[in-house]
């Protein structure tokens, strides 16, 4: 594998991803925790947003959500398990081609 | 028509598979057995009364209505499963009981009640069938979002609701052969039709899950053997992201509850060669039309048994057998159409209503809703059209109380999150404002009207054009042509406490400004709700007049009130009317109460202007 982008700078990468996809147009990357809840109490995306994410995710790194939404919402739960999710799968992709 | 009863279960052999999932396949049988032991446990039914059924699991929805349809109940069906929504229709009089499949703490748990039923059974078939449902009978009430903001009530018959989904099926080709899957809840209304009611009078199957992500309905779909795919625009637009061949082949796909993006519908057709069938109709009327959307520009074609018209304004006339009988015909819906060749284009809505993803939403509801959190003082809500499935978003302009000693330091980002929260007890979070800032007043004109322009302006947007809302714009001016669906217009409604129903609100009717020598006259007409406090109507009117006075003349925070008694008794659901009298530079305001050219009581109050006393901040 090439060197891989560092945890953060996938982080960053994704908050911006979010910013861009769900038009948040008054928010910049330094304002989403990378811990936070997205749904409800965090940045409060709705079921639209996380379709529409899930939708830009898969466009920018070919990645498919899980079959299970009950994993599917572990997955979207913040940024950090979103990139971790992320990370894993492109590593995956990139090591059987 | 025809007239002879439903015979719910009548259309299957009793070893067909009725529903299958993760929890496993049910036969008829197991679904009969379970319907008469739920039924043989609900309180004895009476003249009216209703149990609320919220249920994630589809075969335990559908054994709860046919159990309380058995037992002789109709269902209430909520217009969402937010919390309060569901404890406020639960507390509602006519509700008898509160049958879910989830944790909540209020209710009976079905799924308790169906272990029970499964331990008893143990090969025993009792033969027994189940009841018909007469024709004429009530068997649903659908709570909907209405245009005067509170919610709607359309009560359904078994003719109306039964005789649809056999209208459905037989339009639709539904037979034995056919698995349904659903991607909307059972408790809306197109779910329970299309995902339940249909395949049960076809003799058809359905799914018990309600997949979300892209990935999950078309393993779903596979999985299960699903031929028919119910779901909403927003939800078929992610399925465009899958490869093809990663759906099975389906023999038909709806989608309703907004209309399908032409883009979403030519990538279904590219992506897994799949026209979807657009159904259009409402809560109130039922289904109306249909059309299988390839370029989404094709005519609606009216349901068997409906005439579409249009009125001179452009309004469709409805005349169908799904709108309840005590309805005037034709039945003038909120939608502009125009008749052509096959059938009718859609135009817009009439109305203050707009869609968020599928999601109805009434501005004035929510704005209703914002207005009686805690420290709210005056707010009000624009929707913006966006791009893509979601349609409108909502943005919410709120001007909260100054600090006290209590929130001292509260930042306005912990007043927007708390403003969520509380929203969020009410409504889906699709419908929860996108955007909220916290503002020191609203651009009202003197008239107390809102500058809905300088609304949209002040969050900087631009280019973007604000859907006119007449239940919005009116919230504090009455408009000359109030809405079809409520006979007296209600501007606004007041709960004086947080956890009083909706019977004890006051409603208020109109309100005029005009100057009278140097001086600010306002004319209020409010209503008394139709149950008052045990204390008397007396404190419950102060309570009343401090927050018109906040709210509704938009003044200020009430400090001090001096009046005469009542003079007059006041009874439960009277009309008053409230004169306000307003010296701005004394900060003061005298009031007078009348009944019917009556005094009631009359006073002077107090207020501190909140004009200035806080920077804006924006969140």
């Amino acid at each position: 594998m090439s060197t891989p982008p560092s945890e953060a700078d996938l982080e960053r990468e994704l908050k911006e991803l979010i910013i861009e996809s769900l038009m948040l147009q008054d928010m910049s990357p330094d304002d989403i925790d990378s811990e936070a809840p997205l749904l409800v109490d965090g940045l409060g995306l709705d079921s639209i947003d996380v379709l529409e994410l899930a939708m830009a995710i898969h466009k920018r790194y070919g990645i498919k959500t899980k079959a299970d939404d009950a994993q599917n919402r572990e997955i979207f739960a913040s940024v950090r398990n979103l990139a971790g999710y992320v990370a894993e799968h492109r590593g995956k992709s990139s090591a059987s081609e | 028509m025809s007239s002879s009863p439903f015979q719910p279960l009548a259309a299957y052999a009793d070893d067909a598979i009725v529903a299958d999932g993760e929890a496993g396949p049910r036969t008829v049988g197991d679904l009969r057995r379970d319907v008469l032991a739920v039924a043989g446990r609900l309180p004895p039914a009476r003249e009216g009364g209703e149990i609320v059924v919220v249920c994630g699991d589809r075969y335990h929805f559908a054994v709860g209505v046919l159990a309380a349809w058995e037992a002789g109940h109709g269902v209430a069906l909520p217009p969402n499963t937010q919390p309060e929504v569901v404890r406020n229709l639960s507390r509602r009089s006519a509700v008898t009981l509160l049958l879910h499949d989830t944790d909540a703490s209020e209710g009976a748990d079905l799924r308790v009640w169906l272990a029970d039923s499964a331990a008893q059974a143990q090969g025993v078939e009792d033969g027994r069938r189940l009841r018909p449902i007469a024709e004429t009978r009530h068997i649903a009430t659908v709570y909907t979002s209405g245009t005067t903001g509170d919610h709607q009530a359309c009560a359904k018959s078994a003719g109306q609701l039964l005789g649809e989904a056999r209208v459905l099926g037989q339009t639709f080709d539904v037979d034995g052969a056919q698995r349904v899957l659903a991607t909307v809840p059972p408790h809306h209304i197109y779910g329970l039709l299309f995902g339940i009611l249909m395949p049960l009078l076809a003799g058809a199957s359905f799914i018990r899950d309600t997949p979300f992500h892209a990935e999950t309905v078309a393993a779903t779909a596979r999985r299960g053997g699903a031929t028919i795919l119910v779901s909403v625009p927003v939800h078929l637009r992610s399925l465009t992201v899958l490869e093809e061949g990663s759906m099975p082949a389906l023999r038909r796909v709806f989608s309703s509850g907004a209309p399908l993006p032409p883009a979403t519908a030519a990538a279904l057709i590219d992506k897994h060669g799949i026209r979807a069938t657009e159904v259009f109709g409402s809560s109130e009327t039922g289904g109306i039309a249909w059309r299988v959307s390839e370029t989404c520009t094709e005519p609606w074609r009216p349901l068997p048994g409906i005439r579409v018209d249009v009125d001179v304004r452009g309004r469709l006339l409805l005349d169908s057998p799904f709108v309840p009988a005590a309805e005037a015909r034709p039945y003038v819906g909120g939608d502009r159409i125009e008749l052509v060749e096959g059938g009718f284009n859609l135009l817009g809505r009439s109305d203050g209503i707009i869609k968020i993803g599928s999601k109805r939403v009434s501005l004035a509801e929510v704005e209703n809703r914002l207005l009686a959190l805690p420290g709210v003082i005056d707010g009000a809500i624009a929707a913006v059209a966006v791009a893509g499935a979601r349609g409108h978003e909502l943005i919410a302009a709120v001007v909260v109380r100054p600090p006290t000693p209590r929130d001292e330091g509260r930042s306005a980002s912990e007043w927007i999150a708390a403003l969520r929260t509380g929203l969020r007890e009410w409504f889906d979070p699709v419908v929860v404002p996108r955007r909220i800032k916290i503002v020191d007043r609203l651009p009202r004109e003197a008239n107390g009207k809102l500058r809905r322009q300088r609304l949209l302006e002040s969050f900087d947007i631009k280019g973007a054009s604000a859907t006119p809302t007449r239940a919005s714009e009116a919230a504090t001016a009455p408009s000359p042509s109030p809405p079809r669906a409520s006979p007296a217009q209600v501007l606004a409604t007041y709960r004086l406490r947080r956890t009083y129903p909706a019977e004890r609100s006051f409603l208020v009717r109109s309100h005029a400004v005009r100057r009278r020598g140097g001086r600010e006259v306002h004319e209020i007409s409010v209503q008394v709700p139709s149950e008052v406090d045990r204390g008397g109507a007396g404190p419950a009117l102060a309570r009343m007049l401090s927050q018109v006075i906040c709210r509704v003349a938009g003044l200020g925070r009430p400090r001090r009130m001096r009046g005469a008694g009542l003079r007059q008794a006041v009874a439960p659901g009277e009309t008053l009317l409230l004169h306000l009298e307003v010296e701005r530079p004394e900060q003061r305001v005298h009031f007078a109460l009348d009944r019917g050219g009556e005094r009631c009581t009359d006073g002077v109050v107090d207020y501190t202007d909140l004009g200035g006393l806080r920077e804006a901040q924006v969140g």
